[in-house]
């Protein structure tokens, strides 16, 4: 298949947030504001790709009863190096997302991808499917961090751009379930009525 | 089965072990560039190294984990002390302040170091324009005008809004640094008060000056110490 089809696949048939619905629990945490989001997001594409790409390569000489072990091992490990990396090399963004990358282990997404797609496949298509469902990732924590931050803080991108309090509610889990709500109803509008056009 | 699982986290923490070997150097320099960066914030303009120019704390009853204060000087005068604090109150676990006293206690400003506050409600206590964190600057904490808690526990400190426990961990780490603080400047104004016995009232304005010979404290001004201390708490 060719590969850049596959990456979009990841960020539109496959969104792992507004179609799968998985790993909520960082979407919801860290889209208080549009940036942290897109670290969050970005941290775990890392992830993704990375621990995609040790799985299909791996997946051959793993014995079905002890995949699972397998996959969290090495998923621990390449979120384990990305927080010494991070914490080295960028430690501004460590500063505000810290704590949520260890978080990443447990991400379905990652595990998700590793078992329904990189043990099937071939690395780089794996690879490509980590990228995609990453950056998908990364696009619909972004969209929602922009929402709750403009709705909650009247500020984009950690400008403010009204000199006044927002809807606190915004800010709090409570409106992350909210936005989250209207934006699957919207982006699945979208994406449902291109394929009755087509 | 199960050895295809031991090489694999024989590998995987093999290759942990490498990357941290490889960034424990920069991980710590970039604490340190944190730390560093705290301190020029809440000091005076000064021209010596600050990192390097510590007190350490020798008076047991103020507890702190970070047991030294950071000295600023400008051409040897004393220009104030950056006193690291760390509270568990935080709503997200504990959370270290740098905060930085003139040397007649008012507060000249406030860094956070670390903290895991919720972004967005507790994580303004990081936000420089926010009417919480500006309300300290210039706030005398050890002459005793200010009563160091949050409006709702009847204190003088306005809260954020909805971040109650944060703002109330924030003033517990402000009283931890005020305590710190009075134990450095009793030491120094214990000195001053050997210097002059009978001028009590104006030991604590012209305390500044003699700081640098009270580091060597004596056992006599340790005692005498005590003494002045009490007297710094009533107020």
């Amino acid at each position: 298949m060719n590969k850049f089809k596959l990456i979009l696949q990841g960020i539109i048939k496959n969104n792992p947030t507004f179609v799968h619905v998985l790993g909520m629990c960082p979407t919801l945490a860290t889209s208080t504001s549009a940036l942290n989001g897109m670290g969050m997001g970005l941290a775990t594409m890392i992830v993704l790709a990375c621990s995609n790409m040790g799985i299909s390569a791996l997946a051959p000489h793993i014995p079905d009863k002890v995949r699972i072990p397998c996959y969290i091992v090495v998923i621990a490990a390449f979120v384990t190096v990305v927080q010494f990396l991070m914490q080295a090399y960028t430690p501004a963004l460590y500063k505000t997302l810290g704590i949520y990358v260890p978080l990443i282990v447990v991400n379905c997404i990652v595990l998700g991808r590793a078992e329904a797609y990189a043990n099937k496949n071939t690395v780089i298509d794996s690879l490509c499917d980590g990228v995609g469902v990453g950056l998908g990732f990364t696009l619909s924590l972004t969209c929602i961090g922009i929402v709750r931050e403009f709705l909650g803080s009247l500020s984009f991108m950690n400008m403010k751009l009204f000199d006044a309090d927002g809807m606190l509610i915004f800010i709090l889990p409570a409106g992350a379930f909210i936005v989250l709500g209207y934006l699957m109803v919207l982006f699945n509008s979208v994406k449902n009525g291109k394929k009755a056009n087509a | 089965m199960a050895l295809v699982l031991l090489f694999i986290c024989l590998g995987a923490s093999a290759a942990v072990a490498v990357v941290y070997a490889v960034t424990k150097e920069p991980i710590e320099l970039a604490e340190a560039a944190k730390v560093n960066d705290a301190i020029k914030q809440v000091v005076p303009a000064c021209n010596n190294d600050v990192a390097k120019d510590t007190l350490s704390i020798t008076d047991p009853t103020v507890s702190s984990k970070m047991d030294k204060v950071y000295v600023a000087k400008k051409d040897g005068q004393i220009v104030g002390y950056a006193i690291p604090v760390t509270t568990t109150k935080g709503f997200g676990g504990a959370f270290s302040l740098m905060v930085g006293f003139t040397p007649d206690g008012a507060v000249y400003n406030t860094a956070v170091i670390n903290h895991q506050e919720t972004p967005g409600l507790g994580a303004k206590i990081t936000d420089p324009n926010q009417p919480f964190v500006k309300q300290w600057k210039g706030m005398n904490l050890v002459n005793g005008s200010v009563k160091i808690a949050v409006k709702k526990d009847g204190g003088d400190i306005d809260a954020i809004t909805a971040s109650t426990i944060s703002s109330r961990a924030f003033c517990d780490a402000m009283q931890q640094a005020a305590d710190i603080f009075n134990s450095i400047n009793s030491e120094s104004s214990a000195s001053a008060a050997e210097a002059a016995p009978a001028d009590s009232s104006a030991v604590a304005a012209d305390s500044t000056a003699v700081v640098t010979t009270a580091v060597a404290t004596t056992a006599a001004a340790t005692t005498a110490a005590k003494g002045v201390k009490t007297v710094g708490n009533k107020k």
